[in-house]
This record gives structure tokens, sequence and C-alpha cells, in this order.
């Protein structure tokens, strides 16, 4: 009885090794980053309004002072990757540009603190129908920095 | 002409430049003036079955070699088995802190060539290109005794 104890041991400590290899060795997706968990209005959303605001959930805490939030109005485009094309071409151009407010859609961000994970980019008033892009780049409180976008359409007639 | 020309000098600073990884990778220049080079391999190379890999798939400027980032939803990667039969598309995501690189995760079952077919948009650039990959070598071949 004693033996078979010993034998239930030496396999639940080799049973808890390996598996503390194979959690080690996995590939890890990058936890503590701050990544978009989810949006309102979400990604590829066609909408018969334009929103007040843009709300963007991240994964983790982000320094908000320290990060860029933007909406920008895109060219209409009937397909639907190269709409996407045309905003990653955007984002790369104006994601870290300055003095870009005339250009933009959006009117800065409603007050969310310091630090958050929850973040409302509100919209100009009367802005046009189309297809809109929402850029960011984050520093999250591991001090990582993520960016993204996603591209969503305000049709008054729900699309086609 | 100029295409060919664009991606042989940038051939030459990626082989100048580059890490020793980059020289196993290879290069095509797409855009109808070869504005942009596509730059594929593995993460781990030589390439052997049945161990974990990644799709290494660099997009850069041919004119200045600066890297082009946020492309993760415009590009497309499948990948075709030696017998040319078993195919599935990568899910490509941007590789974290590194702006113009992508990656996919994946194992390969099978020795031999695979192919890669990549397509999609550089911006307003579309494109669709094969690559080959190099031998990939069965594990086996590395047990000792």
């Amino acid at each position: 009885m004693a033996a078979s104890t010993g034998a239930l041991h030496w396999t639940a400590v080799l049973v808890t090794a390996l598996a503390a290899v194979i959690a080690w060795a996995a590939p890890q997706p990058v936890l503590g980053h701050a990544f978009l968990e989810a949006s309102d209005p979400a990604e590829d959303a066609v909408l018969t309004a334009m929103p007040a605001a843009v709300r963007l959930q991240f994964s983790e805490p982000v320094e908000v002072g320290a990060s860029i939030f933007k909406v920008y109005p895109l060219p209409h485009e009937e397909d639907p990757l190269r709409l996407k094309a045309a905003a990653s071409q955007l984002v790369n151009e104006v994601l870290t540009a300055r003095r870009d407010q005339d250009r933009r859609a959006d009117a800065g961000l409603a007050a969310s603190g310091a630090v958050a994970d929850d973040i409302q980019i509100l919209l100009k008033e009367d802005l046009p129908t189309g297809p809109y892009v929402v850029m960011w780049r984050v520093l999250s409180i591991d001090t990582h920095v993520t960016q993204g976008f996603f591209v969503f359409q305000v049709q008054p007639d729900g699309g086609p | 002409m100029r295409s060919t020309l664009t991606a042989v000098v940038a051939a030459l600073l990626l082989l100048a430049l580059g890490g020793g990884a980059a020289l196993a990778h290879q290069t095509k220049a797409v855009g109808p003036e070869g504005e942009y080079l596509v730059i594929v391999g593995f993460e781990k190379e030589p390439i052997f079955t049945d161990e974990r890999n990644g799709l290494d798939l660099i997009i850069r400027r041919a004119a200045d070699r600066e890297p082009v980032a946020n492309l993760e939803q415009t590009l497309f990667v499948e990948i075709i088995a030696p017998d040319g039969q078993a195919r599935r598309e990568l899910p490509i995501r941007a590789r974290h802190g590194q702006p113009g690189s992508y990656t996919a995760d994946i194992l390969l079952s099978q020795p031999g060539v695979y192919t890669l077919r990549i397509w999609g948009y550089i911006f307003d650039v579309a494109f669709e290109e094969e690559f080959q990959t190099h031998e990939v070598t069965p594990l086996a071949e590395l047990r000792f005794p």
C-alpha cells in the first residue's frame, strides 16, 4: 500500500512537472498586452445612423495620455477588402500625424481618467454617411505598445 | 524591367543587411513598378517536420526598405502540402513590436516541399504570388542514437 502511494506521488510530481514544461514551451499569446476585446460599433458594422461615440474595450488598462485614438472618414468603396486596404494605408499615414483635427471625424475622448480599459471616442456632429476607420496605438500599463484599426459604415438604408 | 531591377537591388540589400535567417527567405517584388517586397520564410530554418514553426512574412517598401505595417486584414496565405492535396488557409497576425512582420503558427507533418500562395492587397496594390519552401526534413533524421 505504501509502495503504491509512493508511486502515485511520483506520478503526480512527474505529471505536474510535465505540465509545467508544456505550459512553458507552448506558444503563448502575449498576455498582459492591451488588445481590443470589443467595440461599439463592432468591426465591419453597417449602421443606419451615425453614433455619437465609438467605444473601445481593451483587455488591459491603457495609459490614456500616452495613447492615440482617432477616427477618420474613408472614401466610398464597394469592395470590403479594398476598403480595408484603403483603411490600412490611411492608418499608416495619419496615426501619428499631429494637428490633423480638421481631417478627423472624432472630437477627442470622453473623460476616462489617466488609466482606463474602456475608451470612448466622441464623434463630431453632422458627419456624412459612409465608411469610417477607427485606429489606435495604446501604451498598456505593462509598458507595451499595441495598435490596430477597424472599419464601420453608416448607410441610412442599411446597406446592400 | 524596372521591377526586375528593383527586386535585384532589394535582394542584394537584404543579403548585405539582413540577418542569417533572412538568407533562407525568398523575396519577390510585387506591384506594377515592383513597389513592395514580399519576403517569405519560416521562423525556424532549416525546417523539420513535427516541430512547432511559424510563417515569417515580411512586407517592405522596395524603394527604401521601410516595413509596411497594418496589413494583417488584407493579406492571405494558403499552404499546400507536398502531395498537392492537403491545403489550409493560415490565419495571419501582425508580429507584436515588429512593424511589417506577419506570422501564423503551423506544424508541418510531412517531409517535402510545400507551396505557399500569398495574395491580397498592400494598400492599393493587389497581388498574388506563390513560393516554394525549402525541403522540409523528417525530424527523425536528427534522432540519435
